[in-house]
């Protein structure tokens, strides 16, 4: 066994243990947390492959549970794009990688690198009159009024402010705040990025206005096959939800029709439940109504896939702008949950052999098995 | 006194967790203590412990008076990963493929990713009308002529062969094999990438025209942010590195002038030392000239320089065309050996205070 080919057995047995440990972790977790269910029926869905949890949020049984993608192949789903999810787990990279998509994603102005102290770096499209120090920042902020600076590698609302100066009062996450707050904010923070805010387009902010709305579509590619976009989420942000429009932090959401880009059927997750949510949960406006731009968005997601082709199931955030639409974020990790609740990803034969050749590759093995995950 | 210790035993715990120092010097030091039978441990002794492999005294001329110029073995290996979490975007040459996409014309192109086993994908230079299996590589090998299969993050001429089909023959590094074994070749376990296959310039080409020639530059950023060459030489093939211009496996360096990008004072490896020569031991050609279009990768390494400007040291391999050049692959930690064997590198104070800044970060 060659140098390389045996790190990369390793790398893969590392990943697998690691994703084997978070999800016993869950599993114990369940064991001890969900008094929902018996013993007995716990066992009946830990034998196939879900937590106990599922069998109340979908509905599972005997007849049906092969519909579901299981929680223990959406663990392993985890490392289907292997090495290369480098290139979409911190947003810089992702930035610089996809490059030749560069109109669908927001403006990076500066980095805020990593170090004892700060050091600032120019990005590519911070306007060249501009320095590397806090006044620079903070002169950009005068100008643009909204600045986003978010963890490089964060996710789910994690790291994430919103910087805004209007009429020379300065916000932060909407909060008032003196000048000074916001130069030792940025001061410091470290491996930051600070990029363009961005607005939602008006069919959208008339649901929320004062929120990030962000549509979640997801992804799968095989090699030889076409991608296909698997399910697509439209989410909004409430008060409870803070600056972001996360499910997990109390954002609402509504179920989006892949073929015509219609949203309807509003849920917020409450525990370990959809509950049903057909109005926004603070200005009380319809979770419905059609995506603009949703052709584009369908065809330009296609050809990121396409153009990455070494990555196996992308998470696309995108932000639908009035003039178009921005990618701000591709996760390697999407949640099914929702998307398993409306429409079983394991119903249709196509997208069940797409995910389980995708899983089996990861794993290690050519053929996939077709009889479901067990524990 | 008390920052120098704590200085010193931050230095050590960072050596303790870097895999690289380990992996990297480790590597070195076999070869240097199989390979310097003729040195004394009293010289070994002396050279470990101001840092340098034992063979530096001989590759470079090491002694008392001079050492202090040349950046030592364990500090530079200490010093990985220089550019930190985002070497992989230079280390790893699809990624950089991506991430120079602005810097598209001056790449190479990349036809197919290879591996795990029967896997065979696509990439963004491949034609639209091939498919995505070996029989859709061979055609299209058939249909370029010449093909280069590079480990997807390889060093040092590691994992590189050229493929050639002339005359209804299949050659893997101009050796001839059957069908059945250049599929079995093509069936790689590990990560490679099919890429077009690159000719040198006549200037360099009648040299020797056995393998690409590429010169390597090694950039850095001076304090005032802006990118500095700290030294480049051509690498020439000859009879034995076969495919590759590797000085370790047998290669020839000539040192190139920064301004002027002219080249001269070839040397080759032999016996742990730099021995010059005048002419290419095979070709006979006299190893001197001057680098096509030089000013313009000056220029192009300056504009990636400022559009990564969180790269703070590269060192480029770029092959210099009939119509161009092309950078091959950037090395996130690239030997300095050659270049300091042309002029210490710590010699030159604006350098000198760059590894400083680095060591002290």
């Amino acid at each position: 066994m060659s140098r390389n080919s045996l790190n990369m057995n390793l790398r893969r047995w590392g990943s697998n243990l690691i994703n084997s440990y978070r999800f016993w972790q869950e599993i114990y977790q369940d064991f001890r947390s969900n008094q929902q269910t018996t013993l007995c029926q716990k066992l009946w869905a830990y034998r196939r492959g879900f937590r106990s949890a599922k069998i109340i949020m979908y509905g599972l049984n005997e007849q049906n549970y092969r519909q579901y993608m299981s929680d223990l192949d959406f663990h392993r789903l985890g490392s289907v794009n292997g090495r290369h999810r480098r290139w979409i787990d911190d947003k810089l990279t992702m930035k610089y990688v996809l490059h030749a998509f560069n109109d669908h994603l927001p403006g990076y102005y500066y980095m805020l690198d990593q170090g004892q102290n700060l050091k600032i770096h120019r990005l590519p499209d911070c306007p060249g009159e501009y320095g590397t120090d806090i006044e620079a920042i903070m002169a950009l902020l005068e100008s643009k009024g909204n600045l986003a600076v978010k963890l490089l590698a964060g996710s789910q609302g994690v790291g994430f402010y919103k910087l805004s100066c209007q009429e020379g009062r300065f916000f932060v996450n909407e909060e008032p705040v003196d000048r000074k707050y916001v130069e030792s904010l940025l001061l410091g923070l470290r491996d930051y990025i600070i990029t363009e805010f961005l607005t939602g387009h008006p069919t959208l902010s008339s649901i929320c206005a004062y929120r990030a709305n962000s549509v979640r579509v997801m992804t799968i590619k095989q090699p030889g096959t076409p991608p296909l976009i698997v399910g697509a989420l439209m989410r909004f942000g409430c008060a409870q939800s803070g600056s972001v429009d996360n499910i997990s932090a109390g954002g609402a959401v509504s179920l989006v029709d892949i073929d015509t880009g219609r949203f309807d059927d509003g849920r917020q997750l409450v525990g370990d439940e959809w509950k049903e949510c057909s109005s926004h949960p603070d200005t009380g406006q319809p979770l419905e109504g059609e995506l603009p731009f949703w052709e584009d968005i369908k065809s330009t997601v296609t050809a990121i896939c396409n153009y990455l082709p070494l990555l196996t199931w992308l998470g696309f955030d995108i932000i639908i702008l009035e003039q178009g639409f921005k990618i701000i974020e591709i996760n390697s990790q999407a949640g099914i949950a929702l998307h398993n609740y409306y429409h079983p990803l394991y119903k249709e034969r196509d997208c069940e052999r797409l995910f389980k050749q995708a899983i089996a590759r990861s794993q290690g093995r050519t053929r996939f098995d077709s009889g479901g995950g067990r524990v | 006194m008390r920052s120098s210790l704590e200085s010193k035993l931050k230095s050590i715990w960072k050596s303790i967790r870097s895999r690289y120092y380990w992996v990297g010097l480790g590597h070195e030091l076999l070869y240097d203590l199989f390979n310097t039978p003729e040195m004394s441990w009293g010289q070994r002794m002396w050279a470990y412990r101001r840092g340098f492999l034992v063979y530096r005294m001989t590759e470079y001329g090491l002694n008392e008076k001079n050492y202090s110029q040349y950046l030592s073995d364990t500090a530079y290996y200490n010093l990985h990963p220089i550019n930190g979490h985002f070497s992989f975007w230079i280390d790893d040459k699809l990624t950089m493929k991506y991430v120079l996409h602005p810097f598209d014309n001056y790449l190479p192109r990349y036809y197919y990713h290879l591996g795990n086993g029967e896997q065979v994908t696509k990439l963004m230079d491949c034609p639209t009308d091939y498919g995505e299996n070996l029989d859709a590589v061979l055609a299209l090998l058939r249909q370029k002529g010449r093909l280069a299969a590079k480990l997807i993050s390889g060093s040092r001429g590691q994992g590189f062969f050229k493929l050639t089909y002339h005359e209804g023959q299949y050659l893997l590094n101009d050796e001839l094999l059957t069908l059945t074994e250049l599929k079995a070749f093509l069936n790689r376990k590990e990560s490679y990438l099919l890429t077009e296959w690159l000719s040198s310039n006549h200037e360099l080409s009648r040299i020797w025209s056995g393998a690409a020639s590429s010169v390597r530059i090694v950039v850095y950023r001076n304090k005032a942010d802006q990118v500095r060459i700290a030294g480049a030489y051509v690498k020439f093939g000859t009879s034995v590195t076969g495919p590759v211009d590797n000085i370790a496996a047998g290669g020839i360096s000539a040192s190139v002038d920064i301004d002027s990008g002219s080249f001269a004072d070839a040397r080759i490896f032999r016996n742990n030392a730099m021995i010059p020569v005048k002419a290419h031991p095979d070709s006979g050609a006299v190893i001197a000239g001057t680098l096509p279009f030089w000013a313009e990768i000056r220029t192009i390494l300056n504009a990636i320089g400022n559009y990564l400007p969180h790269f703070k040291y590269m060192g480029y391999d770029i092959v210099i065309g009939e119509d161009g050049f092309f950078i091959v692959e950037i090395n996130s930690l690239p030997a300095i050996d050659i270049l300091n064997c042309y002029s210490p590198l710590l010699a030159d104070p604006e350098v000198a205070e760059f590894f400083n800044r680095l060591h002290q970060s």
